[in-house]
């Protein structure tokens, strides 16, 4: 092929590539929000699952124009009415940097968690991790007791903060209804460290305090959201991860999810960080209840290994022990 | 950096245009084309560019020791510790998790305790891929198959990025002739399009799409239902050959438009009938690698028959270790090694014999089940796992059938069907691509392109063959 043919060729992977643009228009604008935050603004905060190549521009779509009605603005109602009924009973975050920000205490009505007992029903959700590692490891390990049953969903790369990729709201309220388990495992977090968006619009660049405004409010909602439906809600935090950049993440979120799951009578947090660190520090290796140590984390040094996995179940069936009452191995003689 | 990522699209866009100007100059395209693979593999982290290039210069200096001894027992003496250090390169990244895991495990077992190994290793990516194309060179250099080229070419060889992460391993002769050549290896637009249309239909249309119903029941085999788990792995037999053979396009596609010629790197493995035959179709460049650089120096079947089916049988040993370390790898390969000689000694013994369809229906048949059943060993995490998941199969825990539907069932026949019709299909799809017009063209390829991104997921998985 000569030089004139060759740069046909490339002339046409352009003249390709600008029709196909042209066709999935809200992919380029996904894309180009991605490099740009700035122009996150104009995203709304709640969509579709379609992820990055379907995030819609909510002044700009034609569909809604011709629609005559925006589905988000629905979802931003819903999630309005969510917290307005809950408005007699509210809290001001007196620990948080951040500032004040007014929240609720919502009771679990439906649930007396003091009666869970076998048989029960188990509802874990969360991000890769529960895809990866710890996720398979706490299904196993639950499923050598007596009388549980284990629905486990996960989903990549999403998490609390960008639901308008994949909405973990919408999804737990309907996995809620139709497994309705007595117990919740909750773990979210490895997504979630990049700029967010509030609901009305607002955005929190990363590391500020405007960020962990609107994520405190976020885990909040999931929590008010979710309380109410199940017995016990187990939210298990990160351990310590290898590289810095996670580290500094988590260290600002892991304490999110613990004050936000103390507001709660039927939440419990679940501190894995520590569980992980040897003297306080990352190590590559860590012994289980056992004492056998091997290898906790993945390549990237956030998923866990399927003996990370397994001691990050372990924390949590112990503390499912203090809250469950005649938890018993299926092999046990009792 | 992946292949389906907008960012590669832009890259390769730029850097193909910049190619397209510079290719016919032998000594400005080589340089160029060295500092477009750093670019990209730089992209995939500092310290794996940094051990890449350590790796380039010590292999470097190696070739020109070789080179320069004119002793042939010293040369041998050379040659043999090159390949040792390239192997315990290798194996330092891959086993190092592998090798303390177990070390602790023993420690625990004999009642040591304490016993902490707090040492971590991050593979790079790529390496088992550039260290046999490293290897290679070392021997047919020392076979004197191939010249001592200077430093750049050698590193653009081992580097070249369209290649460098999960193959195809081509051998520097092939590579070289195509970098001499200041025409470069010819291609049509259409061959172009329909390997790139091949790829992205593999992998991010089909693959994808499998994903979902492999994950899961690899991890947790025990909920799930013998149907579920046959689905499972079925599933998983079609996502990894649509997976890495959709890479194996596009690498190709990416080469040829940089000026090499790559052959095929798999032939419709899946329509193989017995082992000998598939493993022909399968990851054609490694399976070459390992008869050209593993099986003939054990002596091939120049040792009689017994010896014969012994190298077959350790050429997929180490097959299996070069995947992977752990022991679902190691038994992957055993399973593979004895079944491959099996194969072999069937082959011969019916030499010569015309065998009714019926007989190849079911060699077909049983050749597809063999291999899928060692890709549960191949995908599961552990080897109590991957048990539990073939005991799975064959006793019941639970009847309820959660992930087998109609769609998976159609994929999976899609993906089998097209092992028998798809080179036809192909060729039919470039003919008709070659009588349109080219503005007709322009439209059919984009709107085939749109399609393929509406039905892929908005999340792609990466490739498997990333982890090896």
């Amino acid at each position: 092929m000569n030089r004139k043919d060759e740069i046909k060729v490339w002339m046409m992977g352009i003249v390709i590539s600008l029709i196909v643009m042209f066709l999935s228009f809200d992919s380029v604008v996904a894309k180009i929000d991605a490099l740009n935050p700035q122009l996150a603004k104009q995203i709304t905060s709640t969509s579709v699952y379609k992820g990055y190549n379907s995030i819609k521009i909510k002044e700009s779509s034609l569909w809604n124009l011709i629609k005559g009605q925006d589905q988000d603005e629905d979802q931003s109602q819903n999630n309005d009415e969510l917290v307005s009924s809950n408005d007699d009973k509210t809290k001001v975050l007196g620990t948080s940097s951040v500032t004040p920000t007014v929240t609720v205490i919502p009771t679990p009505s439906n649930y007396d968690n003091s009666v869970i007992k076998p048989p029960f029903k188990v509802q874990i959700v969360g991000d890769s991790m529960v895809l990866e590692g710890f996720g398979p490891q706490m299904k196993i390990k639950l499923l050598e007791y007596q009388g549980v049953t284990v629905f486990s969903n996960g989903k990549y790369s999403t998490g609390l903060n960008r639901i308008d990729y994949y909405d973990w709201f919408a999804e737990t309220s309907s996995l809620l209804a139709s497994n309705k388990p007595d117990v919740l495992i909750v773990m979210f977090g490895a997504n979630d460290g990049q700029g967010i968006v509030a609901k009305d619009g607002s955005i929190g660049a990363l590391g500020s305090a405007k960020w962990k405004q609107i994520y405190i409010q976020r885990v909040l909602d999931y929590l008010t959201l979710v309380s109410p439906k199940v017995g016990l809600i187990y939210w298990v935090g990160q351990p310590i991860p290898r590289t810095s950049d996670f580290y500094n993440k988590f260290l600002v979120m892991n304490p999110i999810y613990q004050s936000e799951c103390a507001q709660f009578t039927n939440c419990r947090f679940v501190n894995e960080w520590d569980r992980f660190a040897v003297n306080g520090k990352y190590a590559a290796s860590v012994a289980d209840d056992s004492g056998l140590v091997q290898t906790v984390k993945g390549p990237d040094g956030v998923h866990v290994t399927v003996h990370g996995g397994n001691i990050m179940a372990d924390e949590v069936i112990k503390m499912m022990k203090k809250d469950i009452q005649g938890m018993t191995l299926k092999n046990s003689s009792n | 950096m992946q292949f389906i990522s907008l960012d590669f699209v832009i890259f390769f866009a730029v850097a193909f245009l910049i190619a397209i100007y510079l290719k016919s100059n032998r000594k400005v395209y080589i340089i160029y084309l060295f500092c477009v693979s750093l670019l990209f593999y730089f992209s995939l982290g500092l310290n794996n560019l940094l051990i890449l290039l350590a790796s380039v210069i010590l292999n470097y200096l190696a070739l020109y020791l070789l080179e320069t001894t004119t002793s042939h027992r010293l040369k041998k003496k050379i040659l043999i510790v090159a390949l040792v250090l390239n192997i315990a390169f290798l194996a330092f990244f891959k086993y190092n998790d592998f090798a303390t895991n177990t070390l602790m495990r023993l420690a625990s077992d004999w009642g040591i305790k304490g016993f902490v190994i707090d040492f971590e290793v991050v593979i790079p990516v790529g390496i088992s891929f550039y260290t046999f194309r490293v290897i290679s060179h070392l021997v047919d250099f020392y076979k004197g198959t191939v010249k001592k080229p200077d430093l750049i070419s050698y590193a653009t060889y081992i580097t070249f990025f369209p290649q460098i992460l999960s193959g195809p391993i081509s051998r520097p002769q092939e590579f070289y002739t195509f970098l001499d050549n200041p025409q470069k290896a010819k291609y049509s637009d259409t061959e172009i399009i329909s390997l790139i249309i091949s790829g992205l239909i593999k992998k991010l249309v089909i693959a994808s799409f499998l994903f979902n119903y492999v994950e899961v029941p690899f991890s947790t085999p025990q909920s799930f239902s013998p149907l579920d788990l046959i689905a499972a792995a079925l599933a998983y037999s079609c996502m990894l050959y649509t997976d890495f053979s959709g890479y194996s396009d596009l690498s190709i596609a990416i080469s040829k438009m940089l000026g090499f010629n790559v052959q095929p790197n798999f032939r419709s493995p899946y329509k193989a009938i017995g082992l000998k035959d598939f493993w022909s179709r399968w990851h054609i460049s490694l399976m070459t690698w390992l008869r050209d650089y593993v099986y003939i120096p054990l002596g091939g079947n120049r040792k009689g028959t017994v010896r014969k089916y012994i190298n077959l049988f350790l050429t997929m040993i180490v097959s299996g270790l070069w995947h992977g370390a752990g022991l679902t790898f190691m038994v992957w390969g055993l399973i593979h090694g004895v079944g491959n000689s099996v194969s072999h000694l069937i082959e011969d013994s019916l030499k010569g014999k015309t065998l009714p369809k019926i007989f190849k229906f079911f060699g077909w048949l049983l050749t597809f089940s063999f291999v899928t059943f060692a890709w549960i060993f191949f995908n599961s995490k552990t080897l109590s796992s991957a048990l539990i998941f073939i005991k799975g199969i064959f006793i019941s825990t639970t009847n309820k059938n959660t992930i087998i539907d109609f769609r998976l069932c159609l994929v999976i026949a899609i993906v089998i069907y097209f092992n028998f019709i798809g080179t036809k299909f192909t060729q039919y799809f470039m003919r008709v691509l070659q009588g349109l017009r080219p503005v007709v063209k322009y439209i059919v390829v984009a709107v085939i392109l749109y399609i393929i991104i509406k039905l892929g997921p908005s999340l792609v998985p990466p490739f498997i063959y990333f982890n090896f």
